[in-house]
């Protein structure tokens, strides 16, 4: 296979990162030569854990969106009753929890939990980035942060779902879409925050905003809280469920909440990047990925032969 | 290629599943009332 610019460098840069020794950077250099240049054959070829093969989410990352999964679910729960208090529906369900001052009081309390997680998760990811630049591992590439490449990723991907193009883009350990869920999420966080808060604390807001604008904000929050929870409610039922659950390769479930590991045949289709990275990490994954490529012959022969033919050629007929 | 799951993870994978469709209803029904309700 031969390797893109940017694929290259990211494998440099892993490599460099990592100080790898000279030995190992020829295993890997030569294993890289004789990959096929088709990763569907690649991914369709390697041998996958269900559960996952390659690290992924640390223990942190797992528990933030355990912690998220059941706080969402909990407070569109119990929302919904508090918002529409008077409906057929909401009225046994508040009386089933001891009346609609108890649902008030769980929404509020699961609230704060979610708060904590948000914080919890702000931590996290600030010491995972303030470890990684100390110990200079970090590669922007490799976060979670939007760049110009994302956008490419993009277009080329819809090209590729369009038959327009044969192979999906080499996409990093997170690819675009991802990114948006991800930001998607944090702004609905901030915006549910700030909007909650202002109903159960508008003497500070009011104290903190100009006057003039501070039944103004109260208005505007009191209709930002629904709307941003059903919107987040739409995203999570019809298009995280679906990516994580329904999509083809997906079903019936992705382990990674749970295991924090993602299946080989995954990472090589949609995050290649990252797997260069596993090959420069994990020294068992070049022996298992060599033993693959051997056992069912895949290994690209080299071209240099057919070149010098080819070469001969020419000059035999000038 | 995945190799096929063992029976204990099959069982949290459906159930897993089998959650996630019934708050899928409960996100229909949310749609349902908003719309109707008003908010």
């Amino acid at each position: 296979m031969k390797l893109s610019e940017e694929a290259r460098d990211v494998l440099e840069t892993s490599m460099r990162q990592n100080k790898v020794s000279e030995k190992d950077r020829n295993e890997i250099e030569n294993l890289i030569v004789t990959l096929p240049d088709d990763r569907v054959l690649l991914y369709k070829n390697v041998d996958s854990n269900p559960i996952g093969d390659l690290e992924r989410y640390s223990i942190h990352i797992r528990l933030q969106h355990m912690l998220t999964f059941v706080t969402f679910l909990t407070l569109a729960f119990t929302g919904l009753p508090i918002l529409f208090f008077n409906a057929f529906w909401a009225e046994p369900f508040n009386s089933f929890l001891g009346g609609i001052e108890i649902t008030r009081i769980i929404h509020r309390t699961i609230a704060v939990v979610m708060i904590f997680t948000m914080i919890y998760h702000i931590m996290t990811i600030t010491f995972g980035t303030l470890v990684r630049i100390k110990e200079g591992k970090f590669d922007i590439r490799r976060s979670i942060i939007p760049l110009m490449k994302d956008v490419y990723d993009f277009r080329d991907d819809i090209l590729y779902f369009a038959r327009m193009r044969d192979q999906r883009p080499v996409m990093d350990k997170f690819m675009y879409k991802q990114k948006i869920h991800y930001f998607a999420a944090a702004f609905g966080n901030t915006v549910m925050i700030v909007s909650g808060s202002s109903f159960l604390f508008p003497e500070i807001w009011a104290s903190i905003l100009p006057e003039a604008y501070a039944a103004y904000f109260q208005e505007l929050m009191r209709l930002s809280h629904p709307h941003e929870a059903l919107l987040a409610l739409l995203v999570i039922a019809f298009w995280h469920w679906y990516n994580v659950h329904l999509a083809p390769g997906r079903f019936p479930m992705q382990w990674t909440f749970l295991t924090g590991k993602i299946t080989r045949e995954h990472q090589i289709e949609e995050h290649f990047l990252e797997y260069l990275r596993n090959l420069v990490e994990v020294p068992e994954e070049r022996q298992l990925l060599r033993d693959m490529l051997e056992s069912r012959e895949l290994v690209l022969k080299p071209e240099a032969p057919l070149n010098d033919l080819l070469a001969t050629d020419e000059e035999g007929g000038r | 290629m995945i190799r096929p799951m063992t029976f204990w993870q099959k069982v949290i994978a459906y159930t897993s599943l089998f959650f996630v469709l019934i708050c899928t209803v409960f996100g229909i029904f949310a749609i349902y009332v908003i719309l109707k309700e008003g908010s």
